[in-house]
């Protein structure tokens, strides 16, 4: 039995058999990697970016319904293959992962059902679900990864992509993924944990001190470590050690990976002041400092390459539009919306307009300048007007 | 000032303070008396300037046409209903005995009484009040200039550059009616806003862009830290509607409380609270929704054609019956509006689309805060589910509207400030409408409350 029989799937919605067998034909690279992986589709080799995307919007166009009836009511068919190579595909606000089932759905062509080619998945392969962070009275992000063999590929990919393929040690400082099945982040870094051939990776206690010795010892053995945290942890642990009067000075050869979450219920700073922060407290230099984009939406990560500056692994495309209308990119330096192209996501929606606002340089690098909050026209608002 | 000088001076101000509740009440009734004439006679009189301002406005600002002829309709039939006689008249009705405003005085006051005993102490006749106007909406800065000149206070104002002609227009005929005094100064640039000791500031506007403003004024050393501003920045309300029947018997005032200017101004509803699904009144939504942009069009029509002589001619009639207007929209408010629509569409959310307007029906748990002009909520949900709802939105909400005939019938949500409010009175407020909840008048003569 398929893993498709034990998903609680839609009703299959229908497409011609002609645009089926157009789209079979157009894209071999893409129906043999799914029916066979050898390699993600999202790695593939033979294909440039735009290629492996243009595959991919049609794949997703006809499996996915929720991203159909978007591209639909913006008027692309899946004949639009080769409009992906002038212009991006629509891009789907991520709040549709709230609002709806964002993944690839199995489909019937004529009579003839055809699933989302999974069926070469071991029997005991189960699908991931990731939610996003959130009480339950929040409305929560809702990411069913289909195959996770795909997700692994991608955060070790992504990983090596930007700290290349020498082992480390992961300390998170974090609660543990095993109590928290629906973390996506949390998932990532016991992925990373697990590839740590010295199983010397861990969870540390969010109650204790950083435990300086023990790191020294692996420094010492010649390892390398990173710690990863989210912004307000890292916050609190620098507040512990100051409190129990234990003065942090973390080895240079130490890495700190920040994962987010500026602003809490207690406090939002702005990332300069946080590097500041966190560069004070640690007593660390700044290049000890990174940052990792993610989100629950998205199956591949972008890193801090130097500074401030995000990039994205070579499969990942962002771009930074105009809330207004996301079909236009913006120039660097241009304040936007950051969109994602994310070709790891195929079993979902690979297409993403996020809720951050962000900016471009002309290396197509990023940053997030904090959440896009709409203008507000409701009401009697008062910009202070320029004079004269 | 210290905590202990504040209670000094309050106990001492105290028999003062009472005096003056009592001698207000006799002038301001003569002052609304006569304010309210005056405005009335800007109306009327040709040679009041009106008739230029607008023409100015309607070729020189955002506002159209069918707006403004429906705010100064709006306006003038409130006046000549008497509403600021009767907002006076409120306000000394309802002042029980001195012994109240002694109370605030009482030297076992709490902290936040000493401070507001202390701004009763601090506002005196002619007292300097700076306006800051907003421009959203024709003349929607004019109820606090009524407010200052019925306190019996100085006003100042700095004038919305998207109404720039309006506002003027009035406060120069007033001057030539004897309120030279009281109306000491008005401007579009905040550099020339005179230093004058201001006592206190009216600010309709959001919460983010108050600090800029205050920022710069207390930069330019027009005001100083210690001045007490009043800021206004609910940017929505709610209508209830009980039934079916109800949205269809009352839909041209329920498409006026949704669409008239535009959607703006936080007396348009943006969210809609009802036991009925959206989907069930899908057809009588949509018929209603065409008709107002169908009316609309053709009257938008007459308008740009005619010459402003004739306009004038027929301003009067004008005044009368202002339809709801199309413009206002722009390209991208349009484009994003496509946007909107697709993503309905494809999380099969149900909505309601007519031209650049939606209505979308949301879960009651993730209902947003609007915050677009042209898209308007819809929740089904009963009047006990409401009174969450308003505890939710909290300041951003205005006031709550009422479709059917008895508004009593909705149950009161727990905050005090919230009337409940028939929907015919959406766009067409009595002037001594609350803003925020906040009586103005009653703000800036405490000694009266």
């Amino acid at each position: 039995m398929g893993i498709n029989s034990r998903i609680n799937m839609n009703e299959p919605f229908s497409i011609s058999s002609q645009t089926f067998e157009h789209i079979k034909q157009r894209m071999p690279e893409l129906y043999a990697s799914l029916a066979e992986p050898v390699t993600p589709f999202f790695l593939n080799t033979t294909l440039n970016f735009e290629e492996k995307l243009a595959q991919i919007f049609v794949f997703q166009y006809i499996l996915n319904p929720v991203y159909q009836k978007y591209c639909t009511a913006l008027g692309w068919t899946a004949d639009d293959y080769s409009r992906c190579f002038d212009e991006l595909p629509p891009l789907l606000p991520v709040q549709a992962f709230k609002d709806a089932e964002v993944w690839t759905h199995d489909t019937l062509v004529g009579d003839t059902e055809i699933s989302t080619f999974l069926t070469h998945l071991k029997e005991d392969a189960q699908p991931l679900e990731f939610l996003s962070s959130g009480t339950s009275a929040m409305q929560r992000s809702r990411h069913r990864v289909l195959n996770p063999i795909i997700y692994d590929a991608s955060i070790r990919a992504s990983w090596q992509a930007r700290f290349g393929k020498d082992n480390w040690i992961i300390w998170a400082y974090t609660p543990g993924y095993s109590e928290n099945p629906q973390s996506s982040l949390l998932y990532m870094i016991d992925r990373l944990m697990e590839w740590d051939y010295t199983q010397e990776s861990r969870y540390l206690s969010l109650e204790e001190c950083l435990p300086l010795q023990q790191l020294n010892k692996l420094l010492e053995d010649g390892h390398r470590v990173m710690l990863f945290g989210a912004a307000f942890g890292w916050l609190d642990l620098i507040e512990r050690h100051e409190r129990e009067n234990e003065p942090l000075s973390l080895p240079r050869k130490v890495s700190i990976m920040e994962t987010g979450g500026m602003k809490t219920f207690r406090r939002s700073m702005s990332r300069v002041d946080l590097y500041e922060r966190l560069v004070q407290g640690f007593n660390c230099a700044p290049e000890q400092l990174h940052t990792e984009y993610g989100m629950t939406e998205c199956l591949s990560q972008a890193y801090t390459s130097k500074g401030l500056w995000l990039e994205s692994p070579s499969w990942v495309k962002i771009v930074v539009v105009d809330p207004d209308q996301p079909n236009k990119v913006l120039e660097s330096g241009q304040e936007g919306q950051i969109g994602i192209v994310d070709l790891a996501n195929i079993y979902s929606c690979s297409f993403m307009l996020t809720g951050d606002r962000g900016v471009q340089d002309e290396q197509g690098r990023f940053q997030v300048l904090g959440r896009w909050e709409p203008t507000s026209l409701r009401g009697c608002n008062f910009l202070m007007e320029q004079d004269g | 000032m210290d905590k202990s000088a504040r209670s000094k001076s309050h106990q001492s101000g105290s028999n003062e303070v009472h005096e003056l509740g009592k001698n207000w009440s006799k002038q301001a009734n003569e002052r609304a008396f006569l304010l309210q004439k005056h405005l009335i006679k800007w109306f009327d009189d040709e040679q009041s300037g009106m008739q230029e301002a607008i023409q100015q406005s309607i070729s020189g600002t955002d506002f159209s046409s069918e707006d403004i002829y429906f705010q100064l309709s709006a306006i003038k039939s409130r006046l000549e209903a008497g509403d600021l006689v009767h907002w006076v008249d409120q306000c000394t009705i309802d002042r029980q005995s001195t012994d109240e405003s002694r109370h605030i005085l009482d030297a076992q006051s709490t902290d936040n009484e000493n401070k507001e005993a202390y701004r009763i102490t601090q506002l005196r006749e002619r007292s300097n009040i700076l306006c800051i106007h907003a421009g959203n909406l024709p003349l929607v800065g004019l109820q606090d200039v009524i407010a200052v000149l019925l306190a019996g206070y100085c006003y100042t104002g700095k004038i919305s550059q998207k109404d720039p002609y309006l506002l003027p227009s009035i406060l120069s005929w007033l001057i030539q009616y004897g309120w030279r005094e009281q109306i000491q100064h008005w401007t579009q640039n905040t550099a020339d806003i005179p230093v004058n000791n201001y006592d206190e500031v009216l600010f309709a506007g959001s919460e983010s862009s108050l600090s800029n403003v205050r920022k710069t004024l207390i930069e330019a050393r027009i005001l100083d830290e210690e001045t007490s501003w009043l800021n206004r920045i609910a940017s929505f309300s709610i209508a209830y509607c009980p039934s079916k029947e109800a949205v269809i018997e009352q839909s041209a005032e329920f498409m006026d409380a949704l669409m008239r200017h535009g959607g703006k101004g936080c007396r348009s509803v943006g969210v809609v609270v009802s036991p009925v699904g959206l989907n069930e009144l899908r057809i009588p939504l949509e018929n209603a929704m065409k008709n107002v942009l169908e009316q609309n069009s053709s009257l938008r029509q007459v308008n740009t054609r005619e010459q402003p002589d004739a306009l004038k001619q027929k301003n009067s009639a004008n005044l009368r019956k202002a339809k709801i207007p199309l413009q206002g929209v722009n390209q991208s408010e349009s484009s994003s509006l496509t946007y909107k629509k697709a993503y309905n569409i494809a999380v099969d959310k149900v909505f309601v689309g007519v031209g650049d307007w939606l209505i979308e029906e949301h879960p009651i748990e993730y209902v947003p805060e609007p915050s677009n002009n042209r898209v308007v909520y819809w929740v089904r949900a009963n009047q006990e589910d409401l009174v969450n709802l308003v505890e939710r939105f909290g300041s951003a909400l205005q006031s709550i509207y009422y479709l059917g005939t008895n508004a009593s019938e909705v149950k009161k949500p727990y905050k005090h400030s919230f009337d409940i409010e028939s929907i015919d009175s959406a766009q067409r407020p009595p002037l001594y409408w609350k803003p925020d909840g906040t009586d103005i008048l009653r703000y800036l003569c405490p000694f009266i409350i």
